[in-house]
């Protein structure tokens, strides 16, 4: 008998050594051995008595401030304890200067990862391995959410609301009426789609990148996007981490597919210089005039704030939206870009670990969905509180992707993410340089 | 139209047209602020402020924004708030400075120049570099008095004296000297002087004065955030802030805010700007 191993068995032996290795490195290091950052000890109730009240500062204020007390409410009645939440719109400075002055909130709820591991490397933040039981919220999170909140080896945030971003909107009616499809498996059918629109007159695509100081941050996420389709999450986990150079051949081939989308005339309602001028969340209201002056936006989840009033009140008739679909010949699997608030724990005590607790289960957020704008990161959470049909395919869409990636710009340093990449790309938009010329600059001002 | 002004000088035309022109160029955001803050969130996306104005009946005017603000944010206790920092805030360091202002005019002691020397150069130190000590000391680490009004009122009094005590020397040093000195000779003490002479006779500059510190507190963001915080005690321009969503949501609430927010300084403003005009000095050494 021949003992030769087959080839086969090879390989499913490698595949199955490198999901050991791949485990190893993504493996939580067992906290009660100890580890970098704040507080290594596995936290036992009991420890530190809680003053009954927990201080939170994040980053949201009016109607999703009220959406998340009501959201708490039922917490604070069985537990009695109160919550202080306190919103700032600038909330990456205020929580530095806040934890800088010794004067730190019990928990805070970060809006990107940046901030999180400026303060996670100072030592002011529990990694959450010490408070939560981290294989079974690993197990019913999205997955890889937790990963975007690591910080050599340990969690610091676990997520409590998360954006979805590689969404297609349409308005239902007018596009039905046209008798589109409207399930394109790639991105090309979708242009073939986008051509049949044009030949009747109306602009296919709407697309806005105003956001006041920072702008150009919906063109990052047409980048990231098409990063993970092309070139697939491998290449686009390198590029967001600094592994490749920003300016390597694979981002600029995605500048130059990205421009054929955006840059060719007819394409997008107003060309460029509309796109810089126009708020993002102006962008939608073309698709729902009378008759429609452009079918397709692409934008996160969040966006549907934005839409008209009426048309709010019947999302489900008239608003239609599917998965950004995947790229011919690029990465096989359907990503999906999004983000997420991340919680992590300042204080340790007995009453802001049961608020922890709360925030990240699965159970979390009934209130919010009701109210609208809020998904949550649980592939569990029981879709029925969403208020329409709308966000339970939104969950679905983005419970069901097979890669999910958090979005690259927030995980970039500051001076990238939330810099040179913005201008950079609004300097690409309106020709002013071409994509070599901005993916060097971007490179060259990578912070060391 | 024409004729002539109270003193007997002829009107000008050109003087005319030309302040009411800029007038009204100095107000046009202003304008533009109260008419987007009585339009709906879709409108106000769709046209231009101007074009409700060119067609006032097709606008679909609604008070909308302003009855949210008041129903569902808490814009009537900050309102509140920003009254109980800003009045403290602005009497404390106008009646320390007048008093400061007075010594260095009127009496005689050694080192007086080289205090008022320290005082002028204290102007030049920006407040922000002051913030991160100043946190110390008054947060958790230091008096532990942070958020609470107390906090930001010696704070605006601290940061405020400098300027008040520099115009205020400045405007009783022009004040007729021989008005102090016959109260001297009258056998008046100085705690009398101040208040029956200098203080009434320099409230033109304490009353400038107070517009500005008044205005500067009540429009401030930066000390209100840091010291104040946005919890129970926030000051309305803090709420401000804080009305919106994490991509702007409920940004049309924010234009009716800041008309409500404007309300308060402009009654200051105008119950104050009579003392602004009126110069106290005429005639007062006369018999």
């Amino acid at each position: 008998m021949d003992r030769r191993p087959s080839r086969r068995t090879v390989m499913a032996g490698t595949a199955a050594a490198a999901a050991v290795g791949m485990t190893g490195c993504l493996q939580n290091p067992d906290p009660s051995r100890g580890g970098g950052g704040g507080g290594s000890e596995k936290y036992t109730e009991g420890e530190v008595p809680g003053p009954g009240s927990v201080s939170v500062l994040g980053a949201f204020g009016g109607q999703e401030e009220e959406a998340f007390m009501a959201s708490l409410a039922p917490f604070e009645e069985e537990t009695g304890i109160s919550v202080q939440y306190t919103p700032d719109q600038d909330f990456t400075t205020t929580i530095q200067q806040r934890v800088g002055s010794g004067d730190a909130p019990d928990v805070a709820l970060f809006p990107q990862p940046g901030g999180l591991f400026d303060l996670a490397a100072q030592g002011h933040i529990t990694a959450i391995d010490a408070f939560l039981d981290y294989d079974a919220l690993n197990s019913t999170l999205i997955p890889g959410f937790l990963d975007s909140a690591r910080y050599q080896g340990r969690v610091y945030g676990a997520p409590m609301r998360m954006a979805c971003k590689s969404l297609i909107w349409y308005p239902k009616k007018a596009y039905e009426e046209g008798g589109y499809a409207t399930d394109p498996a790639t991105m090309q059918e979708l242009y073939s789609i986008a051509d049949e629109i044009k030949d009747t007159g109306i602009t296919p695509w709407s697309d806005g990148w105003n956001a006041d100081q920072a702008t150009g941050w919906v063109g990052t996420d047409w980048i990231e996007e098409f990063m993970l389709r092309v070139h697939g999450p491998d290449v686009y986990d390198e590029w967001i981490h600094h592994r490749i150079p920003f300016n390597s051949p694979e981002v600029v081939e995605v500048f130059d597919i990205v421009g054929e989308l955006l840059k060719t005339d007819g394409n997008v309602l107003g060309g460029p210089t509309t796109i810089i001028n126009t708020p993002f969340s102006e962008a939608p209201l073309p698709l729902f005039e009378d008759p429609p002056r452009a079918m397709f936006v692409r934008q996160g989840n969040f966006v549907t704030g934005f839409f008209p009033e009426d048309i709010l009140a019947n999302m489900d008739e008239e608003v239609g939206v599917f998965a950004m679909p995947t790229w011919e010949g690029g990465f096989e699997g359907q990503p999906i870009l999004g983000g997420g608030d991340l919680a992590a724990l300042f204080t340790l005590n007995d009453d802001s670990v049961a608020l922890m607790k709360f925030l990240t289960s699965p159970d979390f957020g009934a209130e919010w969905a009701q109210a609208g704008g809020w998904l949550s990161p649980h592939k569990t959470f029981d879709t029925s509180h969403y208020a329409d049909e709308t966000t339970r395919r939104v969950a679905e869409i983005a419970s069901s992707a097979e890669v999910f990636r958090y979005d690259g710009s927030d995980v970039m340093p500051n001076a990238v993410g939330g810099g040179s990449f913005w201008t950079g790309m609004v300097e690409w938009l309106n020709g002013s340089k071409s994509a070599q010329q901005v993916c060097d600059e971007i490179e060259a001002g990578w912070p060391q | 139209m024409m004729g002539t002004m109270k003193d007997g000088r002829p009107r000008s035309l050109l003087a005319i047209v030309t302040m009411v022109v800029l007038a009204l160029l100095w107000t046009v955001p202003t304008i533009g602020l109260l008419v987007t803050s009585f339009r709906a969130r879709e409108d106000v996306a769709s046209s231009g402020w101007w074009d409700a104005l060119l067609n006032p009946f097709g606008a679909g005017w609604t008070l909308a924004n302003y009855e949210r603000l008041f129903e569902s944010t808490t814009a009537g206790s900050s309102l509140l708030n920003s009254v109980i920092v800003a009045v403290p805030a602005t009497v404390l360091p106008i009646m320390f400075a007048a008093f400061a202002a007075y010594a260095f005019t009127f009496m005689r002691f050694p080192g007086r120049e080289l205090l008022f020397i320290l005082i002028v150069a204290v102007m030049v130190v920006p407040i922000q570099v002051a913030f991160q000590p100043m946190l110390d000391l008054l947060g958790p680490r230091g008096l532990g008095i942070n958020g609470q009004f107390v906090a930001v009122w010696l704070l605006h009094t601290g940061f405020g004296m400098p300027l008040a005590v520099y115009t205020l020397r400045n405007y009783m040093a022009t004040l007729p000297n021989s008005v102090i000195e016959s109260a001297k000779i009258d056998g008046a003490s100085h705690f009398q002087t101040f208040w029956r002479l200098a203080a009434p006779m320099s409230m033109p500059a304490i009353a400038a004065f107070a517009t500005l510190q008044f205005l500067w507190v009540w429009n401030d963001l930066l000390i209100a955030k840091l010291f104040l915080g946005g919890g129970a005690n926030k000051t309305v321009i803090v709420d401000l802030q804080q009305m919106l969503g994490t991509q702007g949501q409920g940004e049309e609430l924010l234009t009716a805010g800041a008309f409500l927010s404007m309300v308060i300084p402009m009654i200051v403003f105008f119950s104050l700007q009579r003392f602004l005009v009126r110069g106290m000095t005429a005639g007062s050494v006369k018999g």
